[in-house]
């Protein structure tokens, strides 16, 4: 397998705002448009921020430039529960444009929404209907990209919504919460169906919550969606109505002599996707990355370490909660490696097979600063080791090999 | 022209502002009354200004398009001046938003104005230029109007254009985005009725196509194409094609397909003919009632109803009715309450013997089952099992099980099983309606709930015209009169609502007789607002009905209008005047 080199590329942010970064600033969701031309970013203050290639004639990479930005969500107060409702993007899901128009699906905590960016004139009335009942004159005080709000989807769940995708014809769209999975449809919302059910009779025996789900990126009747006991389950639509029934799990036994107290944290899934021509499966949990071949599920092809010297810090990490940080993975295009991000600023590229990870470091230099990380590698995280630059999210074009990878609340670009 | 009358309370120039207003309930307002302000304005003036104005409207939310499409639909032909060609500019504007319901509206708007055109030739002008326009729309939702008008104007159109019309529907049948695909399955069914026109190889060849469309509501959609082919001499011409089709589609690896081609299954039926379905397509919904999925079940034990007429009844007994025993007693309960509707539609076929034997086991056990919603779903077709079987020998289980869901904890479940009663007064006649169950009635009247109280009381207006005054009087309201003695007021109110339900029932004479001592009675009851409804019933009374009933009523009226309380007082002062 052709090892794959990735270049720094491009980036929004600088060292001086990064230091001193705000809570509301930090980069919460990013995701790729499907032709690539358009990129975008939800951040936790509720703004989905769009960034696009502009087309030019030219035949190289064009670099990104920021296009426009939209207050998506604003804090809310649950009244039935007494808690506020936070305006932190949880993902984004760009969904096929018509003409020049854009559709993207936000969500925070609680509430779906579709949102419309497109190119129109904004007018005002500046001159009533009078007696005669003549039509209002109209003129134009803005003009470019407005967005709207097409649709708003506020009850959907009744627990933290985790996960939103959409199938790849677009006709379903998959939400997760802790406990469900639902698909609905956009044009009718008011009939989501319920697809997975982990609810147990008695709440005080949760053992076991829904930490995310995808679709199949071609195949419309296929979704996984993985638990906080580090299960895997693939379902499909086509089978059954309620898909856990007749759904495909792929998990591996907990090793008793492994055991600690640790254990359950680390083997929480923090994400998973399938690789892009869909044969296997790749899952983030706090310490590894799994390589499942969806042919053979009884044990996953591959477990890789993203960064052993973690295992001895996890003392540390469960005082400071980064225990509990969830990571995002990506599968590159030719399905051969995945990515995933990590902390102090890194993020990983390791083949599929666990056999070479490369560790690459964000840095405002314009600079691709890699290096391999070899099987039982061991180093100690001084204090110069920042917990605090987390790369928790990603997102990999499917056009071209291209990341965007968001630390804090800085945009890296590269490309391979 | 009708000329609408303005009864918003607004000004017509106000409407005409709100239509630009940024709070979206004003704008809705406004373009729910575009009739009004066309109308004030005139024809001409609405099609110089006001049509060419909408044209600002359509960048608006889904809600006020929503309101849009529908004012436009109402009377705007009229509106101006009978030039219909006028609104499709604005129609084919709304085929291309992203809501669906508008776009199929706003497309069926314009087939309906291509039908008021007398011209011919400008009918088929004006409906290409639109398809063709739509269809090259960048906006690929503007191909579900194309898929809907094609089939519309398929066969008014010259030659040429029905091969371009073809040609579109193929390119559209094979395009990448799944939509589009979607939206010429839906419509199919539309254009096959037109073979042979459309020719055979065109339909097999999309029909191919669809078939191995990997998107399951593609494929869903053939089943309804098939049936409209079934009703052309395409079926004779390509039998063996139009039948493996089915089958592929009843045996797909989607459950979903296979829900849809099982719902459909009458209609096949209808269109093969009983043999055919017998013979192709029986075994299938054997199959599906014993499909592990939940939903096939119960879309296949709903079947039951009318697939029943398609099926020899030696068939219903040796293979059907072996296959319900499991599924009475399936965990789901949908899977039942779809048993329950349907099973008791199979009694009037295999006649009284086989019924007793086979079916009212089957009876028995849904009417213990532990939901109460199957138990109504069973009651609402109890007709067709006591017509088989007669009321009294099924008397002694129903009337228990009726007594168990009337004291039912939920209240929604008390309140339904009321309106199974009059379908049994329907059904069954006054035998039914044993003192047993008439107690059951009253039982109701003085339930705690008011929803129910109030469905008991519509339920006797509905008993009263179904089996007559007489009937009631002797049987239901003497006992309802006597509330009246209740200590708790409420239930001495519903001898007033009592009345006021069945007023248009009720003669004068029985008025006069028995209504009158009554509400001369309760004028002078303790509680206030008693005699506050006296005073409604007595004026609904006195204005119903007239003749001799209105002195009576006068009199009672004036001794509430000297009545200590003020509502009292002033209720009848008003009543008095009114009359």
């Amino acid at each position: 397998m052709k090892k794959q080199d990735w270049k720094f590329m491009q980036v929004f942010g600088d060292k001086a705002s990064s230091d001193n970064v705000s809570d509301e600033d930090i980069i919460s969701a990013v995701q790729f448009e499907r032709t690539g031309r358009f990129l975008g970013l939800g951040d936790r203050a509720g703004r989905l921020i769009v960034f696009e290639v502009p087309q030019t004639k030219k035949k190289d990479k064009a670099e990104y430039q920021y296009l426009t930005e939209l207050q998506s969500h604003t804090r809310e107060f649950d009244f039935l529960k007494s808690t506020d409702i936070e305006e932190k993007i949880n993902q984004l899901q760009w969904l096929r444009g018509q003409g020049k128009n854009m559709y993207i699906l936000t969500t925070n905590d609680k509430t779906v929404k579709l949102w419309k960016i497109s190119e129109k004139n904004v007018t005002k009335v500046i001159k009533p209907s009078g007696k005669d009942l003549a039509m209002p004159k109209l003129q134009v005080v803005e003009s470019g990209l407005i967005p709207s709000v097409r649709k708003v989807f506020p009850n959907l769940h009744n627990y933290h919504i985790n996960s939103l995708t959409a199938s790849n014809n677009e006709e379903f769209v998959l939400t997760s919460d802790d406990l469900k999975v639902y698909l609905w449809s956009i044009e009718q919302p008011s009939k989501a169906f319920v697809a997975v059910d982990l609810k147990p009779e008695n709440l005080d025996e949760l053992s076991e919550v829904i930490t995310s789900s995808t679709f199949h990126p071609t195949l419309d009747n296929q979704f996984l969606y993985t638990t906080s006991k580090g299960i895997i389950k693939l379902c499909d639509m086509r089978k059954s109505g309620i898909c856990d029934n007749t759904a495909i799990t792929m998990s591996e036994p907990e090793d008793p002599a492994k055991k600690n107290f640790f254990t359950e944290i680390v083997t929480s899934i923090s994400d998973a996707c399938f690789s892009r021509n869909g044969k296997y499966i790749f899952s983030r949990d706090f310490l590894t990355v799994k390589v499942w071949d969806i042919a053979m599920t009884n044990k996953p092809v591959a477990t890789v370490q993203v960064f052993e010297p973690l295992k001895s810090k996890l003392c540390d990490l469960y005082e400071n909660e980064c225990i509990f940080d969830k990571f995002s993975i990506a599968s590159t295009l030719d399905s051969n490696s995945f990515i995933t991000g990590n902390f102090n600023s890194t993020f990983h590229v390791v083949d599929r097979m666990g056999e070479c990870n490369s560790q690459y470091e964000l840095n405002f230099n314009k600079k691709t600063i890699v290096r391999q990380i070899p099987p039982k590698y061991f180093e100690n995280l001084g204090s110069s080791y920042d917990f605090n630059r987390k790369v928790q999210k990603l997102s990999m074009c499917q056009t071209q090999n291209l990341v965007a990878v968001a630390c804090l609340n800085c945009l890296y670009f590269y490309t391979a | 022209m009708p000329k609408i009358e303005n009864t918003t309370g607004m000004p017509i120039n106000l409407i005409i502002d709100e239509l630009k207003s940024d709070d979206i309930r004003k704008r809705i307002h406004s373009v729910k009354h575009l009739d009004l302000i066309a109308s004030t304005i005139g024809p001409d003036r609405t099609k110089n200004e006001l049509i060419p104005f909408i044209q600002e409207l359509l960048d608006d939310d889904d809600e006020v398009l929503i309101e849009l499409v529908d004012s436009l639909s109402r009377n705007f032909v009229e509106l101006v001046g009978g030039q219909v060609q006028v609104l499709l500019p604005t129609f084919e504007a709304l085929c291309r938003v992203e809501d669906a319901s508008v776009r199929e509206k706003a497309a069926n708007q314009i087939k309906k104005c291509l039908t008021q055109l007398p011209d011919q030739k400008k009918v088929e002008e004006l409906s290409i230029g639109i398809i063709k326009r739509l269809n090259d729309s960048d906006y690929y939702m503007a191909k579900n109007a194309v898929a809907i008008l094609i089939p519309a104007i398929f066969n008014q159109v010259s030659q040429n254009n029905q091969n371009d019309l073809i040609n579109i529907i193929l390119k559209m049948s094979q395009d990448q985005i799944p939509q589009v695909r979607k939206f010429t399955s839906m419509y199919f069914q539309d254009l096959v009725k037109h073979f042979p026109l459309v020719n055979e190889t065109f339909i097999q060849n999309i029909l191919n196509s669809f078939i191995k469309d990997e998107q399951d509501f593609i494929r869903m959609y053939i089943v309804d194409a098939l049936i409209q082919a079934s009703k052309t001499p395409f079926l004779q011409k390509q039998q063996n094609f139009v039948l493996n089709m089915f089958k592929q589609l009843a045996e797909d690896q989607s459950w979903r397909v296979r829900y849809y081609f099982c719902d459909k299954l009458a209609e096949i039926g209808e269109a093969v003919t009983k043999e055919g379905y017998r013979k192709n397509f029986q075994n299938y919904h054997l199959k599906f009632l014993q499909d592990n999925e939940p939903e096939m079940k119960s879309i296949a034990a709903l079947k039951i109803e009318r697939v029943s007429t398609l099926m020899d009844p030696e068939d219903i007994l040796n293979k059907l009715i072996p296959l319900l025993k499991s599924i009475q007693s399936d965990t789901n309960a949908f899977v039942r309450n779809a048993l329950a509707s349907s099973v008791l539609a199979l009694c009037p076929i295999i006649g009284k013997k086989n019924t007793s034997e086979q079916i009212l086991p089957i009876f028995l056990t849904l009417l213990k089952d532990q939901d109460s919603e199957v138990r109504i779903t069973l009651f609402k077709k109890l007709s067709l099992i006591t017509n088989v079987l007669g009321v009294d020998s099924l008397s002694q289980s129903v009337i228990p099980a009726l007594t168990e869901l009337a004291q039912d904890k939920n209240w929604r479940i008390r309140a339904s099983t009321i309106e199974v009663l009059s379908f049994f007064a329907r059904a069954i006649g006054p035998e039914f309606l044993s003192d047993k169950v008439l107690k059951l009635l009253l039982d109701w009247m003085g339930d705690k709930v008011f929803s129910v109280r109030q469905t008991a009381i519509q339920q006797t207006a509905q008993l009263i015209s179904i089996l007559g005054l007489a009937w009631a009087d002797k049987n239901l309201l003497t006992k309802i009169w006597a509330f009246q003695s209740i200590q708790n007021y409420l239930h001495r109110l519903t001898v007033l609502f009592t009345i006021n339900q069945i007023t248009s029932q009720l003669n004068n004479e029985y008025i006069i007789k028995t209504i009158v001592p009554i509400l001369q009675s309760m004028a002078k009851d303790s509680v206030a607002n008693i005699r506050s409804n006296v005073c409604r019933t007595s004026i609904q009374l006195a204005k119903e009905k007239g003749g001799n009933v209105v002195d009576p009523m006068k009199k009672i009226l004036q001794t509430l209008s000297d009545d200590q309380d003020a509502e009292v007082k002033y209720q009848a002062k008003s009543a008095l005047e009114s009359l």
